[in-house]
């Protein structure tokens, strides 16, 4: 016999579809879980990102604002054409680069040893991985202290003759971006390593066998089967990679620099400027601008990403 | 004339009501209610704790008023606080920039008609205030200035005068060199003629405070960085003799290390010309033993171009400033404000915070008087307060720049530094 309930479920064959409410009802506890995510998404999320938007179309100071002046389009246009913020964009890709480069090329190379050691595999994984769950300001502290004028990286490189004397490098339109980048690689390349030797772990060990038994050896088994096969992993790394160092802030902001980037802007990043423009120039309407711009870029590179490079991942 | 009689008396009585209405109003300004709490933001350590006891001594005069202290937010960054409307009444600040950008965005108080500022501002050092934007919105509550400190037995060993020390750039390139040719100290450190704070040649526009005695020195105070408006550097000007700033500051460098890591106070440095008032703690902690000015050290003003030119100096120190919130409110920060700057309180807060007065009758004290701390007081006449507007520390960041490439690296020549710090500095005005 047929309980009556299972007759009162939708699927079953011609039964008519059962009210909105009706559905919501028998799926109350679902909704009932989700709610606080939902009331808090509504509230932190997207009432500000509604906020931000408004605020683009005014002139407006959160010191005066009685003083907010409608502006219509003139900040997008003042975004757009704005010289720092492109600079920003070029001290970002000069450091991601950078940064990309060396992360998830130090990750491969310490998965690719670690996957052939046995003992002590446990005790590697785990020095390799304590930088990431430190601070980041403490980092970049200690890394400004390393690599200052007086500090012993320079102490070093003068002694081992490779520089003259010390350089004052956050006066330079270039090194900041790349020291900031080496210290970054120190702080998050376990997080490539972890992951690629997650990769590595699943690659199916005969792949391998038939490749040495065509003769393969060495950096041809690294190179025609161990990259190809962790795609997927690096298509990873790169998506938030990115997605991270667009939204660079903490990293220049405790290593000194004013909040534009230093006396050339030369550390300057699209998040440092809208925090610039709301904070030291008390510039909302322009700040929330650049900070939907920025948005806008994210989610354009993302999208060229998987439209691109995740399809030849796959 | 019935009518006229009629016009008249009612022409009289409108006079009449409307000089009370205004009157009424004009008193109700000048006695606004004061509020009963107020919030003032401070430095942690000995600031905290001078201004606890400072808030102790106006809530036993004031029972019925709650002073509440809280620290300053990192980098003295009070315009987050001010977008959440959760501002201190009463901010004690340095000079700086950050003055200037709260007067630039009207969030402070304009202090020039408030009851009885004429007569406060009459009882100031004048050298200490500066009006921003055509108006007064802070007043200093302690200054600091720097001069040249110097090495007694150095000088001694150098066959120089201890109790002479150099006036002009000549006399201090010549004793920077004779100290310089000292044999290495027993522990192996170099001897070093003079020494320079490079490293915070990189930190940010506040070090141009440490550096620009040099520079008014060389052009004897008739140049800072900016224009009236702060809009355009000046000092690209002939009159404001940066290219001699330059050329001295690289000659010096040539008998100093590269880097401050090896400072004064180890004992194998000569001269010293950034040394300020509020430098006295690491006497104390000095190398071997603690110095004592007129003792093993000696202190004099900053050397000058030409002998009989002017010393001057640059005003370091703390400023007060009301942020705007409710009259009330305000009323009652303005008249903490005027607490502080009681005679007796403001000596207690200078003293036992290591500041210089501001207030002309304290300069006079016995305890300003002493020789260790009379040169400093006599700077202070020749001070310079630094230029507080936004876009001075811009300038002056884009200027250390140069300076260091020009100085310290050498990799710009003396002949284009002034053409290539003002183009840089222009630049770095215009991105801030």
């Amino acid at each position: 016999m047929v309980s009556s309930r299972a007759l009162d479920t939708p699927e079953r064959a011609g039964a008519v579809p059962s009210s909105l409410f009706l559905r919501i009802k028998r799926s109350r506890w679902g909704y009932i879980f989700v709610s606080p995510w939902v009331v808090l998404y509504l509230f932190f999320g997207l009432y500000p990102l509604v906020l931000s938007f408004y605020l683009t179309f005014f002139d407006y100071s959160f010191v005066t604002p009685e003083n907010r002046t409608f502006v219509g389009l003139g900040n997008w246009i003042d975004g757009v054409t704005d010289s720092l913020f492109w600079k920003s964009l070029y001290n970002i890709v000069l450091n991601q680069t950078t940064f990309i480069v060396l992360k998830n090329g130090l990750g491969l190379i310490t998965a690719a040893l670690l996957v052939r050691i046995t003992w002590g595999a446990r005790l590697f994984r785990t020095i390799y991985f304590l930088p990431v769950i430190t601070s980041t300001v403490v980092l970049m502290t200690i890394g400004d202290n390393l690599a200052s004028p007086g500090g012993p990286v320079q102490k070093v490189l003068i002694d081992a003759g490779l520089i003259a004397g010390p350089v004052f490098w956050k006066s330079d339109d270039t090194l900041p971006m790349i020291i900031i980048a080496l210290i970054n690689t120190w702080k998050w390349f376990g997080i490539s390593t972890i992951i690629l030797l997650a990769g590595m772990y699943g690659i199916d060990p005969r792949l391998y066998e038939a490749a040495v038994v065509d003769g393969a050896k060495g950096w041809q088994l690294f190179r025609y089967i161990t990259l190809p096969m962790l795609r997927p992993q690096l298509f990873f790394l790169l998506v938030v990679d990115i997605i991270n160092g667009l939204q660079m802030f903490t990293e220049v902001f405790s290593i000194g620099f004013n909040v534009y980037g230093g006396i050339n802007n030369q550390a300057l990043t699209p998040v440092l400027y809208l925090y610039a423009q709301a904070f030291d120039r008390s510039n909302v309407g322009y700040a929330s601008t650049l900070g939907l711009l920025l948005a806008f870029l994210i989610a354009l590179l993302t999208a060229l990403q998987f439209r691109f490079v995740r399809a030849e991942a796959e | 004339m019935a009518n006229l009689r009629g016009t008249f008396v009612r022409l009289a009585v409108a006079l009449i009501l409307v000089s009370t209405v205004f009157g009424a109003m004009l008193a109700h300004a000048q006695d606004t209610p004061m509020a009963n709490e107020i919030r003032v933001s401070v430095v942690a350590g000995a600031m905290q704790d001078t201004m606890t006891k400072l808030v102790e001594k106006y809530q036993e005069a004031n029972p019925d008023v709650t002073v509440t202290l809280e620290l300053e937010p990192e980098g003295g960054a009070f315009q987050a606080l001010i977008a959440a409307g959760n501002q201190p009444d009463l901010i004690i600040t340095s000079f700086g920039p950050q003055l200037g950008k709260l007067a630039e965005q009207d969030a402070a108080v304009v202090l020039d008609d408030l009851p009885g500022a004429e007569d406060l501002f009459a009882r100031l050092e004048p050298v200490s205030l500066q009006k921003l934007y055509g108006h007064y919105y802070y007043v200093p509550i302690g200054a600091d200035v720097t001069l040249m400190i110097y090495n007694k037995a150095l000088f001694e060993e150098a066959g120089l005068d201890p109790d002479d020390p150099p006036a002009t750039w000549d006399e201090f390139l010549a004793a920077a060199a004779a100290i310089d040719a000292l044999p290495n100290r027993e522990n192996g450190d170099e001897v070093y003629g003079t020494v320079f704070w490079n490293e915070a040649l990189q930190w940010g526009g506040w070090y141009w405070n440490m550096l620009q005695p040099i520079y008014l020195n060389a052009n004897q105070g008739q140049c800072q960085l900016l224009n009236n408006l702060a809009t355009d550097i000046i000092f690209d000007r002939e009159e404001c003799a940066l290219g001699e700033f330059f050329e001295f500051a690289k000659a010096a460098q040539q008998y100093a290390p590269p880097t401050m890591e090896k400072n004064f106070f180890g004992r194998n440095i000569g001269m010293w010309l950034q040394y300020g008032y509020s430098w006295e703690p690491n006497l104390q902690s000095a190398a071997g033993e603690p110095m004592v000015i007129g003792e093993d050290v000696g202190v004099a003003p900053v050397p000058v171009p030409n002998e009989g030119d002017t010393s001057f100096t640059t005003f370091g120190g703390r400023g007060m400033m009301i942020l705007k919130s409710t009259p009330e409110r305000e009323a009652r920060a303005w008249h903490f404000l005027n607490f502080l700057m009681e005679d007796e309180n403001n000596y207690q807060f200078i003293t036992e915070l290591g500041y210089l007065p501001v207030i002309l009758a304290l300069q006079d004290d016995p305890y300003f008087q002493d020789p260790a701390r009379q040169p400093f007081v006599e700077l202070l006449a020749h001070g310079y307060v630094p230029e507080q507007f936004a876009t001075a520390d811009s300038a002056a960041s884009a200027l250390q720049g140069v300076y260091g490439q020009v100085v310290v690296e050498d990799s710009v020549p003396l002949e284009e530094s002034v053409a290539t710090a003002a183009q840089k500095a222009r630049e770095a005005i215009q991105g801030s």
